[in-house]
């Protein structure tokens, strides 16, 4: 029987157990995010971290939000701002890996592989330079399912800052990228 | 190929979960050894979650490193006052003399009407994925109205005003060649209690001390490099000054932060989005070649609007330097006993 978070954590002041739910239904969304930006054995350990912080603070969650999420994409968002060297590392080498594994297959699928790890190193590159709060905005954005109004949410700004911030770190990826087209599909 | 699909190509997901049960584990230790109080005290209530605290050696850290790039980004003693610290330490001192708005009431909601423009479009396309598309230089225009409750649900009305404008004439092309699609409305509805930037009990508490309130600003940009530390202070002050009922000291406190962010300037006199005239000051952003203005009243201080412009756009956006992205007016704000009520009406 579904319950929303909010209720989930509502009756866990009372009921600590009642939390539990909580990481039943986040655990996976939130470690998958996580293990994007900065691999498996940092998402084990953050992932595990933003529970126990959103245990200990769940006092303070407005019980107006019936979804949790944005507020746990929060926490963990915070959390790897402690751990950016890690993430870095984790972009930079993977863009390298991405290069030398153009090495086999037939001229057109070289080709195409040549083309891509060009375009990741110069993501990486890009990423690397955006201010915090916008390489946020922008992760936040592309690796989950969060609407504008959910990275707001779990960014703690408002939601026309969010818009602006997306349009303006994705102009400037456009702009670095070569043979991007003008017009982009997007999800409001 | 699409931006967004490149970011993710980059960070590829890992293959399983094996730290699960021990995360779950550890949550579950906490849960037990939770002990609970008989009457659980009354929340305070959030609007934006914001970021979880740092941890008391992540904060310390930040502190000490706030402090040395602060007192090392104010610039030497003997140098001048550059003409932005001026003119913002003018702007405080009218706010300061300023009676600002009166404490809110239970039952009460703050009003803000303003006009957005906002550049990257949206049109209902059912010929893409999700059935949104997005042009990047084509501008709407929205007029935005907000009741925000301090103890009861509030609502934001905005809707669509005016046609679209486009930045080139590559954009408007591209938006004949999808069909001409409509933009989609605005959004309506409701807004949770207590929606201000930050709760309305930290808002009333922000430092109104020059130096404690750059404090928590800096600590707050995050950690990086000073040009983003700039652009997420002079981004965080534009927040708190934007719709939210601060009081009069604190709004004169955040202008005397904006003096001291190295790279800040006087552009001079020149109109808002409604022709008020207006006071713009303005931080060259390195990063992304752009300029971030707030126009103020000359003669009240307050903030009138803000624009972004391009100053040096990629080529392929094929729009002109100079072009104004986006940009804001806000046109009157006060407090209301109810939804719907305008102040004086």
């Amino acid at each position: 029987m579904a319950t929303h978070d909010s209720e989930s954590i509502a009756a866990s002041l009372a009921d600590p157990a009642r939390f539990a739910a909580v990481f039943d239904r986040h655990y996976e969304e939130i470690w998958a995010y996580l293990s994007r930006r900065g691999g498996g054995a940092l998402a084990d350990e953050l992932a595990s971290e933003t529970f126990v912080r959103a245990f200990a603070g769940r006092a303070g969650y407005d019980l107006a939000y019936p979804d949790a999420g944005p507020w746990l994409y929060g926490i963990a968002t915070n959390l790897l701002r402690q751990h950016a060297r890690t993430e870095e590392r984790r972009r930079r080498a993977y863009a390298r890996a991405l290069e030398r594994d153009d090495v086999a297959g037939d001229l057109d699928a070289v080709v195409g592989r040549v083309d891509a790890a060009a375009d990741a190193r110069v993501v990486a590159e890009t990423l690397s330079r955006l201010a915090p709060g916008d390489r946020d905005t922008l992760l936040l954005f592309a690796l989950t399912d969060l609407d504008y109004e959910g990275v707001a949410l779990a960014t703690g700004v408002p939601v026309g800052t969010v818009r602006s911030r997306l349009y303006r770190v994705r102009r400037h990826l456009r702009a670095a990228l070569p043979g991007l087209s003008d017009v982009e599909r997007s999800h409001t | 190929m699409i931006d967004l699909e490149l970011v993710r190509d980059l960070h590829p997901p890992s293959a399983d979960l094996p730290a699960r049960e021990r995360a779950r584990t550890a949550l579950w230790a906490d849960i037990e050894g939770t002990v609970v109080a008989p009457r659980p005290r009354q929340q305070p209530r959030r609007r934006r979650f914001g970021l979880a605290p740092l941890g008391v050696a992540g904060a310390l850290t930040a502190v000490a490193i706030g402090i040395v790039l602060a007192l090392s980004l104010r610039g030497g003693a003997a140098n001048p006052p550059p003409a932005a610290a001026v003119v913002l330490a003018r702007a405080a001192r009218v706010a300061e003399a300023s009676r600002g708005p009166r404490e809110l009431k239970p039952g009460e909601y703050w009003y803000v009407k303003s006009v957005w423009t906002t550049s990257g479009a949206t049109f209902r396309d059912s010929g893409v994925r999700g059935g949104v598309l997005q042009i990047p230089s084509a501008v709407s225009s929205y007029e935005r109205q907000a009741w925000i409750g301090l103890d009861r649900p509030g609502r934001v009305e905005s809707h669509v005003v005016g046609s679209i404008t486009f930045l080139s004439a590559a954009a408007r092309q591209q938006w004949i060649r999808a069909g001409r699609p409509h933009e989609l409305p605005g959004y309506s509805g409701s807004l949770p209690r207590n929606a201000f930037i930050r709760p309305y009990r930290q808002l009333l508490a922000l430092p109104t001390n020059v130096d404690a309130l750059w404090k928590l600003l800096y600590r707050e940009a995050g950690n990086g490099a000073a040009g983003w530390k700039r652009h997420e202070m002079f981004t965080e002050i534009g927040d708190l000054l934007r719709e939210d009922p601060i009081p009069a000291k604190v709004r004169a406190a955040l202008y005397l932060v904006a003096a001291r962010i190295p790279g800040i300037q006087v552009l001079g006199r020149t109109h808002d989005g409604i022709g008020r005239p207006a006071l713009a000051v303005a931080l060259n952003d390195t990063l992304y070649g752009e300029r971030s203005e707030l126009l103020f009243d000359p003669h009240t201080s307050n903030l009138l609007g803000e624009r972004t412009v391009v100053v040096k756009p990629p080529p392929k956006d094929h729009v002109k330097p100079g072009t104004v992205s986006d940009g804001a007016t806000y046109i009157s704000s006060g407090i209301v006993e109810r939804l719907g009520q305008v102040p004086g009406g």
